[in-house]
Order: structure tokens, then sequence, then C-alpha cells
């Protein structure tokens, strides 16, 4: 097999990141920047910065592999014709997914700060799977909290006038009893 | 550290001014905020009623993305397929309303519970102990008081301290009630009422024009105080006069209630409710008990279905609708006295009891059936022998079973029930302890 494409990735602070094509067009952003052929001297990510962009990476490095994998699995699959090394290939899939799983549950395990960093990144870059990773961590925050120990987890600031959140609260009243 | 921080969790709208200064700044993420796609992307996320409408009330940005993306309504077409053939032409406001009702009776009925007790009011260092005889709850806070000098309010949420109130001149209180904004207490001669926000009373009736205050109700802009001697003196909270004097009845007036409609409700030593019109100045009627001797010790009204609700000495519950002053039904529901009967506003379904005899009994309110009989566990899990202040027990409920006799069952396991007042899925009871307890209900599939 030969050796993966590689780009080159740089963080908003000027740090450079190596990885293969593969990992880096699960952004939609650098798969598109490739695809208009601005990599020479690597792709600049003034959005992002080298703490949080290692951190995407390490998600799309995990996944991209994954995808790999999958793929010469199912591959491996069809090429095989007694039922015997397909199911053994499904149940490596499966095995994977388990794996890929439990990586992302682990993935979001993070601080507010680093969360809403990722959130940010995610966007911009344009990764879906882990924009959708993480707004389900921020839903998953907030499930079960009254308004204020929202507010806390997130250090939101209340900006209603007693007035309105009163209003606001009416509107709904079953919430708030 | 401060609550408000830069990261802008809130929005993009309060940083609009920042557009423009170019997205490639080094240190733009900082001052970057999540924009309203992400963020509706996270609220399209919560399938849960009470997370949405909860979200709706963090900021104004998170109010405006969830009011103007229609995420209630779109959550409503997610439970109800337009598709699903009927079409209701239910307002998304009310079915969210009748859903959070179904849910609130339903676990009151049949879901399990947990009870969570701490001691709010602890004894002093001169060795008062002091004790909360009477809670109320609402809008997720809880109030505790009557017993000792200070109110302290709490969340119901988290069963944390949220702030104390000190109860001026070492009166002492007999009755309160809270709102939004402010909480109205009664000494047996005057009127105190504090800011939410701030410890000390802003206003104390002066003279002694009502002696023996025993109970009281408030509804802006009024305060009625029930007396000793049968009458109820209504004032006006803000020019702190006594606007009108009824005479309700010719013993003690143990408890009130003011309708929306202006009706006064009293209660009284000798059975019966008396209720005096505010408008018309007039008494309107009384609704009687088929029973005596008996003393009203305890009055609901729901406003949704005009029916009246009472809780009185022999162990009755007692209901009449407001509309034909006719009794409904008055069940023997305690072999002792009913101390405290209350219901969540809104709700047409639950009516919840408790008094001297421990039992929390949760009663139907058409029927006037025991639907539920549940006491609190008193076993204590190992790490409760830390003295700390705020230390939250969880206990057990457990359930009683209908029909048993509740002599059988320990008194240590049924301390009085002195007051009880209900919230959203959720019953506060005082003991005539230091101590509180929240019992929570969960619906019965999760």
């Amino acid at each position: 097999m030969a050796s993966p494409a590689m780009v080159t990735l740089i963080s908003s602070d000027d740090a450079r990141f190596e990885v293969t094509e593969a990992a880096a067009t699960m952004s939609q952003t650098i798969r598109h920047m490739i695809e208009d052929g601005c990599t020479d001297g690597g792709i600049p990510l003034p959005n992002v910065p080298a703490r949080t962009l290692a951190k995407v990476l390490e998600y799309c490095n995990k996944h991209a592999a994954a995808t790999a994998a999958e793929s010469s699995a199912a591959g491996g699959a069809a090429a095989g014709s007694d039922s015997g090394s397909s199911s053994s290939a499904d149940s490596a899939g499966k095995d994977d997914g388990v794996d890929l799983a439990s990586f992302d549950k682990a993935f979001v395990e993070v601080d507010t700060d680093t969360l809403y960093d990722l959130l940010l990144a995610a966007n911009y870059l344009d990764v879906k799977t882990l924009l959708d990773l993480c707004c389900q961590k921020v839903a998953d925050m907030i499930r079960g909290k009254t308004p204020e120990q929202i507010r806390q987890t997130f250090g939101i600031k209340n900006d209603f006038s007693p007035e309105e959140e009163e209003k606001i609260r009416k509107e709904n009243q079953w919430a708030f009893e | 550290m401060e609550a408000s921080s830069s990261r802008g969790w809130s929005g993009s709208a309060a940083r609009k001014r920042r557009r423009g200064a170019g997205a490639c700044s080094g240190s733009g993420s900082m001052a970057q905020s999540l924009n309203d796609d992400i963020l509706r992307s996270v609220f399209s996320r919560l399938d849960d009623h009470f997370d949405l409408a909860r979200c709706a009330a963090v900021c104004s940005s998170w109010n405006r993305i969830i009011v103007t993306a229609n995420l209630m309504r779109e959550l409503y077409y997610k439970r109800n397929p337009p598709a699903g053939g009927s079409s209701s032409n239910i307002s998304v406001k009310s079915y969210f309303e009748a859903l959070a009702m179904d849910e609130h009776t339903s676990s009151l009925y049949s879901g399990p519970a947990d009870a969570y007790q701490w001691i709010g009011h602890p004894m002093s260092f001169f060795f008062f102990c002091f004790r909360a005889t009477l809670c109320r709850m609402r809008g997720g806070s809880i109030l505790t008081g009557v017993g000792d000098k200070f109110l302290r309010l709490w969340s119901a949420e988290t069963c944390k301290f949220m702030n104390e109130y000190n109860v001026p001149n070492a009166k002492t209180l007999v009755d309160f009630n809270f709102d939004e904004n402010k909480i109205v207490g009664l000494t047996n001669s005057q009127i105190c009422i504090w800011r939410r926000s701030e410890p000390i009373s802003i206003f104390q009736s002066g003279g002694a024009s009502f002696n023996h205050g025993l109970c009281m109700s408030f509804a802006d802009p009024e305060v009625v105080i029930g007396c000793e001697d049968g009458r109820a003196f209504v004032y006006d909270m803000y020019s702190r006069s006594c606007s009108s004097i009824y005479r309700l009845h010719s013993s003690p007036v143990t408890c009130l209630t003011i309708t929306d409609d202006q009706l006064i409700l009293g209660g009284s030593t000798f059975g019966n409710v008396a209720i005096a019109d505010q408008t018309s100045g007039q008494k309107l009627g009384v609704l009687k008990s088929a029973y005596a001797p008996l003393a009203i010790r305890s009055l609901s009204f729901n406003t949704n279905s005009h029916m009246v609700f009472a809780g009185s000495s022999a162990g009755y519950a007692h209901c009449w609708d407001l509309r034909t002053l006719k009794p409904l039904w008055e069940p023997r529901v305690s072999p002792n006295v009913i101390y405290s009967v209350h219901h969540l506003p809104g709700d047409t379904a639950t009516l919840a009891v408790g008094g001297i005899d421990g039992v929390l009994r949760l009663i139907c309110q058409r029927t006037g059936d025991i639907i539920r009989s549940i006491i609190v566990d008193t076993v204590c899990p190992a790490e409760s022998t830390s003295r700390s202040r705020h230390q939250i027990e969880k206990k057990r409920v457990r359930e009683v079973a209908l029909g048993a006799q509740v002599d059988n069952i320990s008194t240590r396991l049924r301390p009085q029930i002195t007051s009880l007042s209900v919230g959203m899925k959720k019953i506060v009871t005082t003991h005539g302890e230091n101590y509180i307890r929240v019992l929570k209900f969960r619906p019965k599939k999760s």
C-alpha cells in the first residue's frame, strides 16, 4: 500500500500539524481548500488555536482510521464467498462501532471551555459528526437543570429584567413550579 | 470568578458589534460566541418539554432563538406528527401545559419517589431548638418557618439555601406566604413584608387595628388577615391602610384563601367555611360539613375547577363547588387531625393531605378517593452521622397499603405533617421539627 497523502495544517498560533488527507478532509472546509488547490506551504486555519486543533485532529484521526478499517473489512467480506468470513467481518465492524462510541463519549468529557472551543472549531471546520457530538453533549448537560443551574454550568449572565423574566416564566409556568 | 465569562455561551446577539473585525484576528476565538445555528442545533436535541421551556428562561438570546425558531412547536410536531390524522386545534402552549399536568398526576399517583431531607432550622448556640412548622412552595422555591425567628428560602430542585428573612422585634410569625418578588408574613398583631432579595423587612403595619391574627392570604395588592374574633381584615399592602373588615364567623378564623374573583374564603373552628365577596362587600354564603364537631384546619381553592378543598380536625377531607356552594365529597381520610391540604395550581386531579398521623395521602380531586398513602423511611445512611449543616440525606419512600391500620406503623416512621405544599412532581413537608423534606416523584416509565 502506498503511504497515504499528507497535508499540513497551520493553527492560528502558527503550530504546524501533519495529518493524512483522509483525516483532514473530514473537515468540509479543508476538503474545499484542498480541492481549490491552496495547500502549498500548508493550510492556514486562522480561527483555530493549536490546543483545539490538536483535539479536533485526535477525533478526525480516530474516525478516519475507523472508516478505513471498516471499508477494508467490508471489502474483505465482499471478496470472501463463505458466510463464516462475512459474519466475522460483521462482528469486527460492530466492535469498532462500540470502540468508537466509547471513544466519542470519553472525547467530550471535557470542561465547558474546551467543549466551547470544540464547538466553534467543529462549526468553522465543518466536521459534521464532531459538531453533532458536541451539540449532543451540551444538550445532555442541560437536561434536568433549572435555568439558574444552566447559567452556572455555562457561565451565562442573566440579562433579563425582573419583569421580563417573570413574563417568560409565566408563559410556561408549569416548567418552573 | 465572575459568573459572566468571556465565553459566549449565550449566543451571538450580544457580540454583533464584533462582526467585521475580521475572522482572522489571532486571538479571535476568545471573543467569538456560539452562533445561533449551533445553539439551535443544541436546543433541537432537547426532547423534554421541561428542558426546552427552562432554556428559554436562561437569557435573552437563548430565549430569542427558541422563540424565533418555534422550537416548542417543533417539539409538538415531533410528538404529534401532522400526518397522524387527529387534527386537534389545541394550542401548543396548552398542549404542553396539559402534558406537564398529566405527568405530574401520573408521577404522584403511581411513580417512584425519593425523599430529600435536610436540617433547615438548626439548633442555635443558646440551645433553643428551632423548628419549621409551615412551608410553602412556589416557582421552584420553598419558604419555611414559624417556630424560628428566621424564614428561610430554599431551591426546590437542589435543596440549597437561598436566603433568610429576619422577623423583626422578636415577634413570632403565625403564617406567611410569598410570590416572585416578596414575602408576606403575619405575627399576631402585625404584617411584615420583605423583598425577596433583602433580608430586612421593608414594611410593618402600624397600630393594633387587628388582634390575635391567626392566618393570612394575599393577592396583590391586598392581604387578608383572619383573626381570633372571627373577623377578616383586608389591608392594601402598598398604601398600608385597612380597606375593609368582614365578620366571617363568630368563632376564630383558622385558615383563609383569596380567589382571583375577589372572594375571601375563611374556615372556622365550627367546621364551616364563610365566603365574603369583596366587590359587593357582602357575605355570600357558608360551606357546611355534614359532620360535627370539627374545625377546618386548612383550605385550598382550585381556580380551574372552582372547587374548594379543606382538611379538618376530625380527619375529614372536604370538597365543595364554589358556584353552587354544594358539598361534593367529604370522606374521612385520616384517623386524626388534618393540618394541611394543597394542590399544584392548575392541576385538577390530585390533592395532597397531611396531618397528625404523619401519612402523606394523595387524593383524587374529583372523587375524594385515596389514591396513594406514603411515609418516609427514617433509616439513615451511614454517613449521616457527620454534623454538617447543609447535608442533604436521601431517604426511601414507602407505600402504605390502602386500608392498612396506621396505628400499626411506628410513629417514628410517621412524624406529624404540620404543613405541606405541592409543586411540579414534588411535595415539601415540614413536621414541627428542625428538618425539611422534599419528596420528588418521577413518571412511572423512566
